[in-house]
């Protein structure tokens, strides 16, 4: 079934056509909740929410993107929406806890790369990540973020500068990426990665 | 809004990495979302659900409603006379029998019509006395089921006990019962007429006779519907309708009854009425169910039977003591966790006092630390014989030691008993939802089974002799609880004390040993109602 019957179907209430495209964007978009949720049956819920929003919010679409745009945007929001329902978001952030994430080896499966990279994320405090999350995969400026969350554009770009430090020292230690080194530059020196 | 991708390797890592991360979602998932969005489809199974309710419930009345007097009056059968008149039948029986049930003890007959205690025919009572006319009719040619038509009188009659009760106290109902009232009277009069002139020598009824008739058309002719709501307003009908009754019940119904009705089924009536009386519950809000759990900690007490006592130097009270606290030092044992599980009955006698009774199974433990050896030795526990009244010496053999050997260990001494508690509590304090109560019980006990080690009589050994285990005992206990109300239930929780009376082991055994139990009890309690 191409994309246009599926929507098509979808506009109608058609129950194929919305299981077919339950069918073919779930994967993803659970993969999109497991990276913001605190476990698997978080992000299912997150799931379930976010295409019973899409279903009914389905005749709003424009045809003026990618429909997989547009469902991860919904299922973005909707993921943004539970953690600050949830109060999970406005959690301070414990440097010490985030400083020791690097010891919980043992926990992160190594079959799959992608998984493993996913994995290290979440090990991130909850504000790390979901900034993390937003800026650097879901392509959002601080500016957006800020307003999402309701913290400041500037609180933004710390947490993502930390988060991403924080997110380097962990995928270095579980050899995904070689250390960065040291590149000295007319105006200082930074840290790259390899 | 378009994605604003970072050129940064590291970003680009991430972002590759994570659009290739799938997780695939249980199928409850997309049954969920279906269900949301789809909520009609879920009529079906709510309709199938209700209408499942809905079919239960009147299986249920209908299983339920019946009364039991059906199955006995069916099985009396139609009594005929040798001229083949009915001399009783049960649809008469029952409906005299349902009308005495019903109505005041004042109801009087009229050719089998019932006039209530309010003194008005009831319309009703008049069609379904007709119909009992017409059924007598088929049933003296014996082509119908007697059963049928008996429980169709009940239900007639049932629905006049209702009718009854309402239509004395609205006026609007009394002009519907005086219209319905003329117009079935009409009929009956047909009905009379047709039976009367229908009568053949298959089966004359014996209890309508022509003066009867020509009586009841009078006194319907010279009764139109406006008089009778005229004098039913001032009162008066009662007195004339009264006076009609008496003087047809004088022209011989009270012969035909006599015919009609036996006295050995007169005395049934009289006696289902006593005997199906609901029967009043003397223990009924006084008497509560109990279920309870207490775990428990369980210590011994060891000392000398002072019956039994023998010392060298001295058989006084203070030797005995300093013998008993020496005997407590030489054993080192710790407590154990026992659970006591049991269940009964609570009675209320006072506003504050309640008796209890139940069935109760505990679990006693406690451990002793010892030492096994891995080769047994021979060791010696004092017992005392009876009829010598002396104490003697008998040799077992054992691998535990009690103060040294080869790998230190812990005997557990165990009990599994059954008994029985019979107790009172009292009410302290409290109001109807909190309660403070205190409760004492003895509990006879039977011991199931059980280990038990015993101290040798220079205490430098344990014995294992199951043969020496005592298998009855009475057990006290003493316990205080906070009671209060949750969900229709009563809960009781707090700590409780319960102590061995008698030695665990024999009385040949010159060491007692006493088990004390300290407990914290949990319990749930339901009034019967």
């Amino acid at each position: 079934m191409t994309e246009e019957l599926i929507l098509a179907g979808c506009l109608t209430n058609n129950a194929a056509a919305q299981e077919a495209l339950y069918a073919r964007f779930s994967p993803r978009m659970l993969g999109v909740c497991y990276r913001f949720a605190k476990n698997r049956e978080d992000a299912e819920d997150m799931l379930q929410e976010s295409f019973i929003k899409i279903f009914s919010q389905i005749h709003q679409f424009r045809n003026e993107g990618v429909l997989e745009g547009w469902i991860r945007r919904i299922v973005v929001h909707t993921c943004i929406n539970v953690l600050k329902k949830n109060k999970k978001f406005s959690d301070s952030i414990d440097i010490t806890y985030a400083s020791g994430i690097g010891t919980k080896e043992e926990t992160i499966p190594s079959i799959m790369q992608a998984k493993e990279v996913v994995e290290c994320i979440r090990l991130l405090p909850i504000g790390y990540r979901t900034v993390l999350n937003l800026y650097a995969i879901e392509g959002y400026s601080h500016r957006e973020i800020g307003e999402m969350l309701d913290i400041e554009e500037s609180t933004s770009r710390s947490q993502y500068t930390r988060a991403k430090s924080m997110l380097e020292g962990v995928l270095v230690k579980k050899k995904i990426i070689n250390e960065p080194t040291t590149k000295k530059t007319f105006f200082g020196s930074s840290k790259i990665a390899k | 809004m378009d994605r604003k991708f970072h050129t940064n390797d590291f970003e680009r890592l991430l972002k590759e990495m994570s659009d290739e991360f799938k997780m695939y979602p249980s199928k409850r998932i997309w049954n969920s979302i279906y269900n949301n969005i789809h909520p009609q489809r879920n009529w079906p199974s709510v309709g199938m659900s209700i209408s499942l309710i809905f079919t239960l419930i009147i299986v249920g009345h209908l299983n339920t409603s019946k009364p039991t007097l059906d199955s006995r009056l069916a099985s009396i059968q139609p009594v005929y006379s040798n001229s083949n008149s009915i001399l009783f039948n049960p649809i008469v029986f029952s409906s005299k029998f349902i009308d005495k049930s019903i109505a005041d003890n004042q109801t009087t007959t009229l050719n089998g019509n019932e006039i209530g205690s309010n003194q008005l025919i009831n319309s009703n009572k008049l069609n379904s006395n007709l119909t009992i006319t017409r059924q007598l009719n088929i049933s003296s040619n014996k082509q119908l089921s007697n059963k049928v038509i008996g429980s169709n009188i009940l239900d007639n009659h049932q629905e006049i006990a209702q009718i009854q009760s309402s239509s004395s106290k609205e006026h609007s109902y009394l002009n519907k019962e005086v219209q319905s009232l003329s117009n079935l009277t009409k009929n009956s009069i047909e009905l009379i007429a047709e039976k009367t002139s229908t009568e053949t020598g298959l089966g004359q009824i014996s209890y309508i006779t022509p003066s009867e008739k020509s009586n009841f058309e009078d006194l319907m002719n010279t009764t139109s519907k406006n008089e009778i709501v005229r004098r039913y307003a001032k009162n008066d009908i009662s007195e004339d309708l009264q006076n009609e009754i008496n003087s047809l019940k004088q022209k011989g119904l009270s012969q035909n009854n006599q015919k009609l009705i036996s006295a050995k089924d007169k005395e049934w009536i009289e006696n289902y009425a006593l005997h199906n009386r609901k029967a009043t519950k003397k223990w009924a809000g006084k008497l509560t169910t109990l279920a309870y759990v207490t775990p428990s900690v369980v210590y011994r007490s060891l000392s000398y039977n002072p019956n039994y006592f023998v010392n060298t130097s001295s058989n006084s009270p203070a030797s005995l003591r300093s013998a008993n606290q020496a005997l407590s030092k030489e054993v080192n044992q710790t407590p154990a966790m026992g659970l006591e599980i049991g269940t009964g009955l609570q009675y209320s006698i006072l506003k504050n006092l309640s008796i209890k009774a139940g069935l109760q199974l505990n679990f006693s433990r406690y451990s002793t630390k010892a030492f096994e050896n891995s080769h047994p030795f021979s060791t010696a526990i004092t017992l005392h014989d009876f009829k010598s009244n002396t104490n003697y010496e008998i040799y077992e053999s054992t691998p535990y030691s009690n103060q040294a050997g080869l790998e230190a260990i812990k005997l557990h001494n165990e009990s599994f008993q059954f008994s029985l508690p019979i107790g009172a509590d009292l009410k302290l304090a409290g109001n109807e939802n909190v309660q403070w109560n205190v409760g004492a019980s003895i509990q006879p006990t039977f011991v199931i089974g059980g280990k038990n080690y015993l101290i040798s009589s220079d205490k430098r050994n344990f014995v294992k002799e199951p043969s020496l285990l005592n298998r009855w005992n009475i057990n006290a206990g003493f316990e205080t609880f906070i009671t209060f109300k949750s969900n229709g239930l009563t809960w009781q929780i707090g700590p409780q004390f319960r102590k061995q009376l008698f030695s665990t082991n024999s009385k040949k055994y010159v060491i007692e040993e006493r088990l004390l139990n300290y407990g914290f009890k949990v319990g749930v309690s339901k009034l019967i109602k």
